[in-house]
């Protein structure tokens, strides 16, 4: 009696094993042969079962009939399970299987050849006989027990991640499946015992159990969440169910009253379905806490997560939050978050090797595949079929390879409004366990939260970023324009005071002249023509300040003419010789042998040019000297006027030729001048295609200007 | 001219020019005009001499043969070298030059100037009658 419930038990439990992987048909021929396992072993134990209840010849044939299909499907899902190439490589034993199987399925029905009997009703028992080819198909089906077990075990062996682990607890269910059932169906039976030939049928509990167990705990056919969801629901509608017979039972035997089965059938109904929810939520909870340990209530997760990353708008904060989250409800040490702007750059890197994870972030095979897939990237999905995915096998197998490499189980890639920002790269769980469907569902509902959180981050950055940008910019620009204006206000004192230095002369001149009535004449002279040398000064000065202001950016109008620029060197010189004379300059000009060739230049202002530097060495070199030469190199004529004079810091050589910019040295400044000159003179020669530089050791130690001409 | 009992005083100008101008404006004074082109020499007449004002041009060169550098007021450096000795404290400064900014005249009037005269403004008459004012004032 307790076998036979055992069978039926059997029976039960795979076809659900056998429905449940149904429902899941869709996704592919592996999961429609395990159902069809699954089925095919119900059917074999539910006949053993019947035969066992109703004793009918048909029963027990269809009980062997059925059995003969167990181990060909078995054998026809683990062909599927394989790879390709195994797949191909076996072929042959799909060709031979499916014909011996259909062969042992239809004789099992022919009276006389496998089984057959009939009811003795004298003795009550059920007699059978033994037909002729019984042994033939005992030995087929002890030949396919074999395979399935060469098969399971080779299978097992050359698999890798996480189906070989799936398949290990697959091997050995298949395995003690078919080792009990050779034990009582085979072996025993030669040595005449065939009373525990009947635990056949309910070993296969056993398979099933492990298949459970790779269910749940390996996500072996991705069913885990239909089982865990199935056995919620008959758990809370068996308790229902329970709950009505209890009443029936209390108000028919304690109660002892007769209540219409019209009106108890309704209200036990009512209660069902009140108490079906709770019921359900309470061995949902219970699940959740012993029977899958799960560690993480999903929607608690979800909102404490985002009510944090949305608390801050710090970009490290949300990488830290994100990161902190998925670590806690994971259970994992190694993580890394990349954020992609031109290319990705890791944020925050924790176990993983930075440099390495970075590389095959950044490789175009790996960003390729996660820019398309948009999906998160689970190693062990990429170890098992790669054909399930549409992208290029190259860039599959090169990720699958560096993830492989550093143990990397899950890429999460998060993606806004089609933009992939950002990759979460997540190392193996510290307990070894796989991720479950639940763990990535929960991981795609994060990454979308973090990214749209990440992106603001990022966005607030750039803004703020911009903000500071803006600011140093117009501090800048506001810093300079003091600059400028000091510059200017300080150009405007030194202009007002030399122009008024003649102006002094002129007027103070002129009003001795007029009133001093005890002059000499000669004194008188004297004073008139000083005065008319403080005119001559102030117009200078005005000709330079007027010629600086119009220079500023305008093109200069020149004359040019045929001249000879050693000549006018020298007639600059000999003008300067008195000035040079009074300064107690040693005024030198080395005028080469050899002629040069005249060129085309405006001459008047080439002369102010040459002047206003020479002018400036003999002031700056007092009582030191200046020495001038000329010389031609390929089509240029260069100028060098060397003093000995007050050399420049390398700071004003950088400021030397500005308008009204002078370095701390450079205000110094002779008397007759605006400070403009070296400004004037650069204009002037760059206006004929000149150039004008300047060299110093520095302070102290004299300069050089080279200036050249170019010969035209 | 030499019996006259002449008060001195000390003209520190580098122009040369200027210079003609003011020595030939105070002839006819009852000062004698001392003159320092730079300020070593001005500070030394004014140590070992007993001049009774100086009339002091502010951009001047520190000693004979230097540049002339705008931006050391070279002429305040001697003003307060001046009102720091005590030889020389005592001697009214009338700061004579042509730079005409707000910071200058509070700088000469804050390190003791007396008045500030700017050249181009007053004619070498008046830089005479300004000083004999202070002089009489004394």
């Amino acid at each position: 009696m307790l076998l036979k419930n055992v069978i039926l038990f059997a029976g039960v439990i795979n076809l659900l094993l056998g429905l449940i992987v149904w429902k899941k048909v869709t996704k592919s021929k592996t999961n429609f042969a395990f159902s069809l396992l699954g089925l095919s072993t119900s059917a074999w134990a539910i006949f053993n079962y019947l035969f066992e209840t109703f004793h009918t010849k048909l029963l027990l044939q269809s009980a062997y009939s059925f059995g003969a299909l167990v181990p060909t499907i078995g054998l026809f899902w683990l062909l599927n399970v394989g790879k390709e190439n195994y797949k191909k490589k076996l072929t042959w034993l799909r060709v031979i299987i499916i014909p011996i199987s259909l062969f042992l399925f239809v004789i099992s029905y022919v009276d006389g050849w496998i089984v057959s009997g009939e009811y003795n009703n004298l003795s009550n028992v059920f007699e059978i006989k033994i037909g002729s080819l019984y042994y033939v198909y005992a030995l087929c089906v002890f030949i396919l027990i074999l395979f399935l077990l060469a098969i399971s075990y080779l299978l097992q062996k050359n698999s890798e991640g996480l189906q070989r682990i799936q398949l290990k607890y697959i091997s050995i269910g298949i395995w003690s499946f078919s080792l009990i059932v050779i034990l009582v169906s085979f072996i025993l039976p030669l040595f005449g015992i065939i009373r525990f030939a009947k635990l056949d049928s309910p070993s296969s509990l056993l398979f099933v159990t492990f298949s459970a167990y790779a269910i749940i705990r390996h996500r072996f056919m991705d069913i885990r969440l239909i089982i865990r969801r199935t056995t919620v629901y008959v758990a809370a509608t068996i308790v229902v169910l329970m709950l009505g017979l209890l009443i029936y039972w209390f108000q028919a035997n304690i109660l002892n009253s007769n209540i219409p089965a019209g009106i108890l059938g309704p209200i036990v109904l009512l209660i069902g379905i009140i108490i079906f929810g709770p019921l359900k939520n309470y061995f949902n909870q219970f699940a959740n806490k012993y029977f899958f340990t799960s560690i993480y209530d999903y929607q608690k997760t979800l909102d404490k997560f985002s009510s944090d990353v949305t608390s801050t708008i710090n970009l490290a904060e949300v990488v830290g939050v994100t990161i902190k989250t998925i670590q806690q409800t994971m259970q994992i040490d190694n993580i890394g978050l990349f954020v992609k702007n031109k290319h990705y750059q890791p944020i925050e890197i924790f176990g993983f090797d930075e440099k390495e994870l970075s590389k095959m972030v950044s490789n175009p095979r790996c960003r390729n595949f996660i820019t398309e897939l948009r999906k998160p990237i689970v190693y062990d999905e990429l170890a098992g079929n790669i054909r399930d995915f549409k992208q290029p096998q190259e860039e599959i197998e090169y990720t699958r390879e560096q993830m492989r490499g550093m143990n990397v189980a899950i890429v999460l890639p998060l993606v806004t409004k089609e933009n992939l920002i950002s990759c979460v790269i997540m190392g193996k769980k510290i307990s070894g366990d796989a991720y479950t469907h639940e763990d990535i569902r929960l991981l795609e509902s994060l990454s979308n939260q973090a990214a749209i959180s990440i992106e603001n981050a990022r966005l607030y950055n750039e803004v703020e970023g911009f903000n500071q940008t803006l600011k140093r910019k117009v501090d800048d620009a506001t810093k300079r324009l003091r600059e400028l204006l000091k510059i200017k206000s300080d150009f405007l004192t030194v202009a007002s005071h030399q122009l008024r230095t003649p102006t002094s002369i002129v007027r103070g001149m002129l009003s001795l002249v007029i009133e001093e009535k005890d002059l000499s004449s000669e004194e008188r002279e004297k004073f008139i023509s000083q005065a008319y040398e403080g005119i001559n000064r102030l117009e200078r000065i005005i000709h330079e300040l007027l010629n600086a202001t119009e220079l500023e950016g305008k093109k200069m109008k020149l004359d040019f003419k045929k001249t000879r620029v050693e000549d006018t060197i020298e007639e600059i010189v000999s003008n300067l010789s008195p000035l040079a004379e009074q300064l107690k300059v040693k005024l030198a000009f080395n005028k080469p042998i050899r002629s040069i060739s005249k060129t085309l230049a405006d001459p008047i202002k080439l002369k102010e040019a040459i002047t206003n530097i020479i002018d400036n060495a003999i002031h700056y070199s007092a009582e030191g000297e200046v020495e001038i030469s000329v010389r031609r190199k390929q089509d240029q004529i260069i100028i060098e006027v060397k003093d000995t004079g007050i050399g420049m810091s390398k700071n004003d050589q950088r400021m030397l030729f500005t308008k009204f910019s002078r370095g701390e040295g450079i205000l110094q400044i002779h008397p007759n001048g605006t400070g403009l000159g070296l400004f004037i003179a650069k204009k002037m020669l760059e206006a004929m295609g000149g150039t004008i530089t300047a060299e110093s050791k520095g302070k102290g130690k004299g300069s050089k200007f080279t200036l050249t001409i170019p010969i035209k | 001219m030499a019996l006259k009992e002449e008060k001195k005083i000390l003209l520190v100008e580098d122009e040369p020019s200027l210079i003609a101008m003011y020595q030939a404006a105070f002839r006819s004074s009852s000062y004698e005009l001392l003159v320092a082109a730079d300020a070593a020499t001005g500070l030394k007449l004014a140590q070992e001499n007993n001049i009774s004002l100086i009339l002091l041009d502010v951009i001047i060169p520190e000693a004979e043969g230097k540049v002339i550098e705008f931006s050391k007021r070279v002429g305040f450096n001697l003003l307060g070298r001046l009102k720091k000795d005590p030889k020389t404290k005592s001697i009214p400064v009338i700061t004579l030059t042509n730079l005409d900014s707000p910071e200058d005249r509070v700088k000469a009037s804050s390190l003791g100037a007396v008045d500030y005269l700017i050249k181009a403004n007053f004619l070498p008459k008046e830089v005479v009658e300004t000083a004999t004012k202070i002089l009489n004032k004394k």
